[in-house]
């Protein structure tokens, strides 16, 4: 339905279809995207193992059966013209802080499971022993995890009807404020990568993934608890 | 400044205006929850955001916007 007739519930009814296929797009592309990476690892030499030719294409195309249909869903549909008004905007950019600051909770919870693999593919550096295609995907993809969260919470890459939302005084003020608790933690960290360095050189080197995760995951903790304190006691409407 | 804190009669002069938190946000182009939390005297506002709120209900900054003692 379209046209000056919508109702507020219409309009943010069909902002929701809208944003639940960029949502769905999303995740296909960035799914096609570890599985690219797998098939990427591959090209490097060192490691004996590699995927035999049928898991080499099997792979290969779910990657970019995913890409692909990933794109498609993103590119689908248009947003309601209604919706562009500020007031939806900023219902709008409300909605997205609630899952932004979801985010900010689970993320700790995912760097966790990535940490074990992460510091097993250190330990293999520090050894000695060549780098397995598998130690190489799980430090690109511990990589590129932590730099987007990290870009997540400096506030990079946010779209400009969300900003008076998302990137006003108050959530700037709250991001900068996160940020110096994880400089403060890498700080102490390092410091302590450091000391460990004289003990046990292979043990410092498997301790460096937990300080970037714990420098990660710190701010991201620190915000959502500034962001929960921050929204209590509003008023609705 | 050590001895002050800046307070605020924010929720008074949008109540007098009949203005919910969500609409003097957009007039001001900042998000409820930075309207909340000036009201709450939890944020302190720049400059800035003191001279908009200002400017949103055609009021000078001082109407809104006071130094009191602070003996805590």
């Amino acid at each position: 339905m379209q046209g000056a007739t919508m109702t507020e519930n219409e309009i943010l009814g069909a902002v929701r279809r809208f944003e639940w296929r960029r949502k769905v797009g999303l995740a296909a592309i960035l799914t096609g995207a570890v599985f690219a990476g797998a098939v990427a690892v591959q090209f490097v030499p060192g490691d004996p193992n590699h995927f035999t030719l049928v898991e080499f294409l099997a792979v290969g195309a779910t990657a970019a059966i995913l890409l692909v249909g990933g794109l498609v869903l993103m590119r689908l549909g248009r947003i309601p013209a209604e919706a562009r008004t500020p007031r939806i905007a900023m219902l709008r950019a409300e909605r997205l802080q609630t899952r932004r600051r979801l985010a900010f909770m689970l993320m700790p919870l995912s760097l966790v499971f990535m940490l074990p693999a992460t510091v097993t593919a250190a330990a293999h550096v520090a050894a000695g022993r060549p780098i397995t295609h598998i130690d190489l995907f799980t430090a690109a993809a511990f990589t590129a995890f932590s730099l987007a969260f990290a870009l997540m919470i400096a506030g990079r890459g946010m779209n400009n009807w969300a900003k008076p939302v998302l990137d006003d005084e108050l959530s700037r003020e709250l991001r900068s404020r996160a940020l110096a608790a994880g400089y403060a933690v890498v700080l102490t960290g390092v410091a302590a990568v450091f000391v460990l360095a004289f003990v046990s050189r292979s043990l410092a080197v498997e301790l460096i993934p937990v300080v970037a995760a714990l420098g990660v995951a710190a701010p991201a903790i620190r915000l959502f608890m500034l962001e929960r304190a921050a929204a209590a006691g509003g008023e609705e409407g | 400044m050590i001895g002050y804190r800046l307070r605020n009669r924010l929720k008074a002069a949008r109540a007098e205006l009949g203005l919910t938190q969500t609409e003097l946000a957009l007039r001001v182009g900042v998000s409820r929850k930075t309207i909340n939390t000036v009201e709450n005297e939890v944020f302190v506002p720049s400059t800035t955001l003191a001279l908009a709120l200002a400017a949103a209900f055609e009021r000078p900054v001082e109407a809104l916007f006071y130094l009191s003692r602070d003996d805590g």
